[in-house]
């Protein structure tokens, strides 16, 4: 089934199978990886991207869908090198560790920011509660994403060269 | 996926109502939520997903002069966001805002919710609480159903071939105070173990004039409790009335035994959760 | 004991690609030609297996190979490996018994994941259900001895219960738990233009997965080659066979890439699990509020294959002693062969549910005894090393900083709480305390010999670590750049850290028991003074100088003491070329010290917790949560701070919330829908850690001290026994829940 779509800015015209999900688009046709496979049922949050402006879960999502939609991956933030304020604040708050849930995490992160720019500690938990991470205990990504927020604001760059 | 089936978006209802006549396993979807995890599991197959989003018709939140008609392709998340339900159906709002995740709120439908008929889904529990109605359309034309027939039992469904939900009527109430409440294994991502809506409206002399008490996840459907509604109806609110509803909820529900709760705990706990919130009702409406 | 450093922090060297999604784990490898696998498992938990038709799949388009136990040509069991003997078959195949539910039967390989799953579909088995034994009760009901005991006694015991002036006694239950770790099992492989198999898959031991494959197999060992890719959370889970031998049979077989997939729910049905144990437990009191006598009995299910099962159970019977002294104890431990799923490593290594069983009972002694739980806990705490290693035979804890600080964590802890809470408004509130001696490996076992690391310079300066630890997203690289970073004295972006591969160095280390900082932090700082040394004296071969002139070694080259570049590293490196110099340097673990098998330290943690419990409804909200370490050194404290949270809300998740359910053999938990771990919404309001630095380890690098699993010690114990002071019962049966709370209070 031929769509058309945007992705990270991009325009592309697909060609997908209509059985095909989102998630399986994006990684296994567009090699989009930092996509990930956590659970493909809605429970774990790992496939998390932006479509139109809100966060979706792409295990969900049936590939067609997407037709004259815009989508945002964790690829899509960082241009040109230069890391997304968002992306900059999970690194200096200590908020990575293995690391499988940070796209999707950071995704969910970015539209709430988009909305809420300066959310409250249980704003953001709400936000993220579909989101699991295993390893963090998510406080420092919850610092993180405040931080985020701040940095935002400012506009301020971290040092380039992490 | 695993699961072999095809797709189509139908741009008019009578294209959609076509594709769901002609092919029995052809399934309307909206959220995919629940359709599309039952779909990957086995638990249901499918020649064809036909997506609703498409439709014009089954979009948006309206209102008359005495009804809110929420279209069935609403997401919770434009449920909760809308000043309409806010202002005449808070207790589905906060419903709304209790389903799984933001993720899920964004995609999931209310009408979808309705549809899957788990007695534990937020949003219906809600909507049978607040006596809704559904337009439904088929091949044979529309017809109106209360909620409350819609349903009767676990995944069962009124439906008839060809036939979806188009719009959820919700009548406007004046209510002085409305709550949804839930209660899970943990604080999102959660099936209920109790939810319910407690909807409380008071005479001029403090007295309960009208009200709602509805239970989910404690029988095959959400329920209605008459006994406590009847029991509350022309009485003020006072702590031993609570008790005495509280008991009486306890009495009528008929839960389950299962992985998530013992069927004592969730009478008790519904009649503790209605107790509570009637005790709310009172203080947020100062009577 | 001064402590003048500052703690160390730096930024994660995996941070960058972890969070633009460059960062590539096991499933995120493509190769042309890729071939996709799925495992077909066995359909009933005992059967003998008859025959496998696969006539229907073969015809399934796409198939590409049906692969079955008669394609193996080794003896499909890892065997021996170090101290363990693996005898999970790698696959069953007809004439063999089917002896649980985790068995896989058949290995489906196509052109596309759909396909693979279709096929699989398509198999049809012949096989005989068994009886079958699911629990231990039924085991022992049937009069089947144990399949692993321990034993261990001391003291007259009987004596010590008859003339107690208090006993306390309490019936434990500690379910399986799962890691949920967010990636899967998964893995991918291919065949070189060397024809060596290729295997790029996570896991915590890299020389047991290849030994295990090797053996099973039949393949010689250089005929596989390990390459660890970054990794989604392991917890000890991924310490297991799951994909290795699969992904290696099935590229030895068709000679193309492939990548095997476990979908969540394959990986929470069938892969190592927690072990799930009854805990019977009691201590005796004299008059003075002593511990006089103990005795515990165990009792839980184990797969049919015993592989790790004793080391749990001994990790587990060493967590219930705890800190404290016992003049007399009699421990019985058993574990009875079931269908239950294999018991594998958990994160804590069975301290949590041990320590769980201990710090409870001690805190209900001194309800009972109108004592302050800490003032009865200081009473009977092991006072020096060795009343705490005189509880039990073998053991090799020793307490390895200069002093005991257990009491210094918990006055940390406890002033850092504050006042505790007051009951209001209809609800009652209540503060747990409980400590641990939480221990940590460091230096070499049989089965943790080996190479941590090669360090390795390169002609142009930058320096390699090729690192035989994995890492699991704790921060290990970091730590290991920021050693050699500050050894070297060189900006951190020039220390590389490459994941082990086996092609490179030889034996991967295992990863558990919070010991790769500690086992291989030492060794790696020696190697660098050492490589440092060896930089400088050839640097003044090259400059022809003797050695007592002062040189000083920079990323840039070779420096006066004034500060004057005197050898441009360029030039150094061509004259290191010229004359064959050796810029690498290889890194061992510590032999054992003072002639003992291996090394466990233990370092004391304590947790306080204070919680809001709802008496209508069983609701608790977890007030704060304080944990004070007493870590020695802080190596990275954002990466420390990150492991002891995050390992606190795993342990609130097995207080709260998880369970892993068998019945009659078939898991009954299947889904993250079922089998549920805290989001972001179910955290304490105030989580808190306090590290104490100072008392050093000597035999670790900068004198620090475990990490990993400590978060894990103590939190489910002193949110229970806070719960049970603010509602005054006691609970003993996890997870806990609004249900049990309530029936625990009467009002069911």
């Amino acid at each position: 089934m031929n769509i058309s779509c945007t992705i990270n800015s991009r325009t592309l015209q697909l060609d997908v199978a209509e059985n095909a999900t989102l998630l399986e688009m994006l990684r296994n046709q567009l090699g989009l990886t930092g996509v990930k496979r956590g659970c493909e049922s809605g429970e774990c949050g790992a496939c998390t991207v932006i479509v139109d402006g809100r966060a979706v879960l792409s295990c969900m999502i049936p590939a067609p869908e997407v037709d004259g939609k815009s989508i945002v991956t964790i690829e899509g933030l960082s241009q040109n090198d230069e890391l997304d304020p968002i992306q900059q604040a999970f690194i200096a708050k200590g908020a990575v560790q293995c690391g499988f849930c940070t796209p999707g995490m950071i995704l969910s992160a970015k539209a709430l920011l988009d909305v809420s720019p300066h959310p409250e500690r249980s704003q953001i938990q709400q936000a993220i509660a579909g989101n699991i991470c295993r390893c963090t205990g998510y406080e420092q990504i919850i610092a993180a994403i405040i931080y985020a927020a701040e940095l935002r604001e400012n506009n301020a760059k971290q040092p380039t060269n992490l | 996926m695993y699961a072999q089936y095809h797709y189509a978006c139908p741009r008019s209802l009578s294209a959609a109502l076509r594709l769901l006549t002609s092919d029995p396993l052809a399934t309307p979807y909206c959220g995919g939520t629940d359709v599309l995890v039952k779909l990957r599991s086995g638990r249901i197959k499918a020649s064809m997903l036909v997506d609703m989003k498409g439709l014009v018709e089954l979009g948006g939140i309206t209102e008359s002069a005495d009804t809110l008609s929420i279209g069935a392709t609403c997401s919770f998340s434009q449920i909760s966001r809308s000043p309409l339900i806010r202002r005449w159906a808070g207790s589905l709002a906060d419903a709304a805002d209790a389903v799984g995740s933001v993720q899920i709120r964004n995609q999931a439908s209310l009408a979808g919710n309705i549809c899957t008929a788990s007695p534990a889904g937020d949003g219906l529990t809600a909507a049978w609480g607040l006596s809704a109605d559904l337009l439904l359309r088929g091949p044979y034309g529309e017809r109106l159903l209360p909620l409350s027939d819609f349903i009767s039992g676990p995944g069962r469904t009124a439906l008839l071939p060809g036939e979806i939900i188009s719009r959820i009527l919700i009548a406007k109430q004046q209510w002085d105070a409305q709550f949804f409440f839930k209660n899970g294994r943990r604080k999102a991502l959660a099936i209920s173990v109790v939810n319910g809506v407690v909807a409380l409206a008071f005479d001029g002399r403090g007295r309960v004039e009208r009200c709602r008490v509805a239970i989910g996840s404690c029988g095959p459907t959400p329920l209605r409790i008459s006994r406590a509604e009847a029991a509350l109806t022309g009485r003020q609110i006072n702590e031993n009335l609570a008790d005495e509803v509280a008991h009486i909820v306890a009495a009528e529900v008929r839960p389950i035994s299962d992985l998530r709760a013992g069927a004592d705990y969730r009478a008790y706990l519904a009649g503790q959760q209605v107790k509570r919130h009637l005790l709310r009702c009172k203080k947020e409406s100062c009577q | 004991m001064p402590n003048s450093q500052p703690t160390y922090n730096s930024i994660r060297e995996d941070a960058r690609a972890k969070v633009t999604g460059q960062a590539r784990y096991s499933e995120d490898y493509n190769f042309p030609g890729l071939l996709h696998a799925c495992v077909l498992w066995a359909p009933v938990p005992k059967a003998k297996l008859e025959a496998i038709d696969t006539s229907a799949a073969e015809q399934q388009p796409g198939l590409v190979k049906i692969i079955t136990r008669t394609d193996i040509c080794g003896p499909n069991i890892g065997g021996q490996v170090g101290a363990i003997y693996f005898d999970h078959p790698v696959l069953v195949g007809p004439g063999e018994q089917i002896n649980n539910i985790c068995e896989a039967v058949a290995l489906v390989v196509a052109e596309s994941q759909e396909q693979a799953l279709r096929a699989r579909d398509a198999i049809s088995l012949r096989y005989v259900e068994l009886p079958a034994l699911h629990t231990a009760a039924e085991a022992i009901a049937a009069g089947e001895e144990p399949a692993c005991r321990f034993s261990e006694q001391r003291g007259d015991v009987e004596a010590a219960f008859a003339q107690a002036k208090l006993v306390v006694e309490q019936d434990y239950f500690f379910p399986f738990q799962d890691h949920i770790y967010l990636e899967t099992e998964c893995g991918c492989a291919y065949l070189d233009a060397k024809g060596i198999i290729n295997i790029i898959a996570a896991t915590q031991d890299q020389k047991q997965q290849h030994c295990i494959t090797c053996n099973a197999l039949g393949l010689p060992y250089n005929k596989v080659r390990l390459r660890l890719p970054q990794i989604g959370g392991g917890f000890g889970g991924k310490h297991s066979m799951a994909v290795h031998a699969h992904l290696a049979l099935i590229v030895h077989l068709t000679g193309r890439p492939v990548r095997l997939v476990w979908s969540r729910e394959e990986s929470i049905r069938f892969s190592c699990k927690k072990q799930q144990v009854h805990v019977k437990h009691a201590l005796a009191f004299d008059e003075a509020g002593l511990i006089s006598g103990m005795c515990c009995r165990i009792v839980g299910e184990c797969s049919p294959y015993l592989e790790k099962t004793m080391g749990r159970l001994q990790n587990l019977r060493k967590a219930i002693y705890g800190v404290y002294r016992y003049p007399a104890f009699d421990m019985q431990a058993e574990m009875y062969k079931t269908t239950s799923p294999e018991i594998g490593a958990f994160r804590g290594v069975a301290l949590p549910d041990g320590t769980f069983v201990i710090e409870t009972l001690i805190d209900q002694a001194a309800t009972a005894l109108g004592l302050d739980p800490f003032d009865l806990r200081r009473r009977n705490w092991a006072r020096n090393e060795d009343e705490l290693r005189g509880q039990y035979s073998g053991s090799a804890i020793k307490i390895n900083s200069a002093q005991w600080l257990l009491e210094k964590t918990v006055n940390t802890a406890l002033a850092k709480a504050g006042p505790p809470p007051v009951s209001q408004g209809g609800k009652r509130c209540g503060r747990g305390m409980a400590c641990s001696g939480a221990f940590y490996f460091v230096s070499q076992s049989d089965t943790q010999r080996g190479a941590v690391a090669k360090l390795r310079l390169h002609l142009d300066g930058s320096i390699i670590i090729d690192l035989c630890y994995p890492e699991l997203g704790q921060g290990l690289t970091t730590v290991m750049r920021d050693i050699v970073s500050r050894v070297l004295d060189a900006p951190p972006q020039r220390v590389k850290v490459l994941l082990h591969d086996s092609g490179h160095t030889n034996f991967g280390c295992p990863l558990g028991g919070s010991q790769a900082t500690c086992g291989g932090g030492l060794p790696l700082w020696q190697a660098a003074v050492e490589l440092k040394e060896r930089l400088i004296s050839t640097a003044r071969s090259c400059l022809g100088w003797d050695k007592a002139a002062p040189l000083f070694y920079r990323a840039e080259g070779f420096y006066a003491a004034d500060g004057k570049l005197l050898l441009p590293w360029n030039d150094f490196s061509a004259y290191c070329n010229v004359k064959c110099v050796c810029l690498e340097t290889s890194v061992e673990t510590l032999p054992p010290i003072e002639g003992l098998y291996s090394r466990t330290p233990a370092t004391p943690v304590c947790c306080v917790a204070d919680v809001e419990v709802d008496p209508e409804t069983g609701h608790v909200e977890v007030l704060q949560l304080i944990t004070a370490h007493d870590i020695g050194r802080v190596l990275n404290y954002d990466a420390a701070l990150g492991q002891v949270i995050g390992s606190t809300v795993m342990c609130l998740g097995e207080l709260f919330m998880e369970e892993f359910r068998m019945k009659n053999g078939y898991p009954e938990t299947s889904s993250m829908a079922e089998y549920l771990v805290p989001t972001a919404l179910d955290l304490p309001q105030r989580n808190i850690v306090e590290f104490i630095e100072g008392n050093l380890d000597p035999y670790t690098v900068e004198g620090a001290k475990g990490l990993g699993e400590h978060g894990m010690y103590n939190t489910a114990a002193a949110i229970a026994n806070a719960i049970s002071r603010a509602i005054g019962r006691p609970l003993t049966e996890l997870p806990l829940s609004e249900e049990k709370i309530l029936r625990a209070l009467g009002k069911l």
